[in-house]
């Protein structure tokens, strides 16, 4: 079972800021390169990145680069390209915090074409 | 505005930098001997740091310090990179990984957070935006089938 609830999936794409802010799991809506056009205040403080130093920026490369690699990146790119991503994994943070286990889904709506990069904890 | 090579001093105080470094490592199940290990690797690089400090100490070694704390932070984030890599990829394959190889890669992004409060963040973001570009384009070139290795 996913630890993105169904109801969420639902309303992509018309999650706004007070939205995204008001769940508990990270949230960020990215553009087909990467680029950050929402990041949620979950995400935030999970990463210790503030929302304004995130958002413009890519996720992949810049702002999480411990997501840099074929398991992210790549599957993410290969996505986009196939117009379709709906994947689940279980991943691990290490970049300026302490080791963190997370779930990772990553989610394109077709329809919006607006991709999500979502983050959950997880227990070690 | 004190000099680089005092700032330096301070980043690398293995008195601030020690503690910082066993709570990350007893943040994990970690035997003693391993936590001691990772604990001594991370005083090593705090020794190494001063030593940079000490050699280029004068005014006019400011430009070579700054250039090799910013080698350091590059160093670091390579290291960190490459522990990243193999927690991820051990993570998706068996569902598991190594604890230790968490622990150094959150002590290596701890001392480069520290170092990189000596860089400017437009410095910071060219020495990682160069880094991810050179290492992306050979990633890259080895995807569309360009991997001949020694030739």
């Amino acid at each position: 079972m996913s630890f993105v609830p169904a109801e969420f999936i639902a309303q992509v794409p018309s999650i706004d800021r007070a939205n995204a802010d008001a769940q508990p799991f990270g949230i960020v809506q990215v553009d087909d390169h990467g680029a950050i056009k929402l990041y949620n205040r979950f995400e935030s403080e999970m990463a210790g990145v503030a929302v304004s130093a995130a958002e413009g920026r890519n996720f992949f490369t810049q702002v999480a680069p411990c997501t840099n690699n074929r398991l992210m990146f790549g599957k993410f790119k290969d996505g986009v390209a196939k117009g379709e991503l709906d994947t689940e994994f279980n991943y691990t943070f290490t970049y300026k915090m302490k080791p963190t286990n997370v779930q990772i889904r990553m989610y394109r709506h077709a329809p919006s074409a607006t991709n999500w990069v979502l983050v959950g904890l997880r227990a070690a | 505005m004190k000099a680089l090579a005092a700032l330096l001093v301070d980043v690398a105080d293995s008195k601030a930098v020690v503690p910082v470094c066993r709570n990350i490592a007893e943040s994990v199940e970690l035997s003693p001997a391993e936590r001691e290990g990772v604990v001594k690797e991370a005083a090593n690089v705090c020794q190494q740091l001063q030593a940079l400090g000490e050699s280029l100490a004068d005014p006019e070694d400011e430009a070579d310090l700054y250039r090799s704390l910013a080698a350091m932070w590059l160093e670091l984030r390579f290291a960190w990179q490459r522990h990243n890599l193999v927690a991820n990829y051990d993570t998706v394959r068996t569902g598991t990984c190594a604890p230790i190889v968490l622990v150094r890669a959150s002590v290596a992004s701890y001392i480069l957070q520290r170092i990189e409060s000596l860089l400017s963040s437009d410095h910071r973001d060219r020495l990682g935006d160069t880094a991810v570009q050179m290492l992306d384009v050979v990633r890259d070139d080895v995807e569309q089938g360009n991997l001949r290795v020694g030739a």
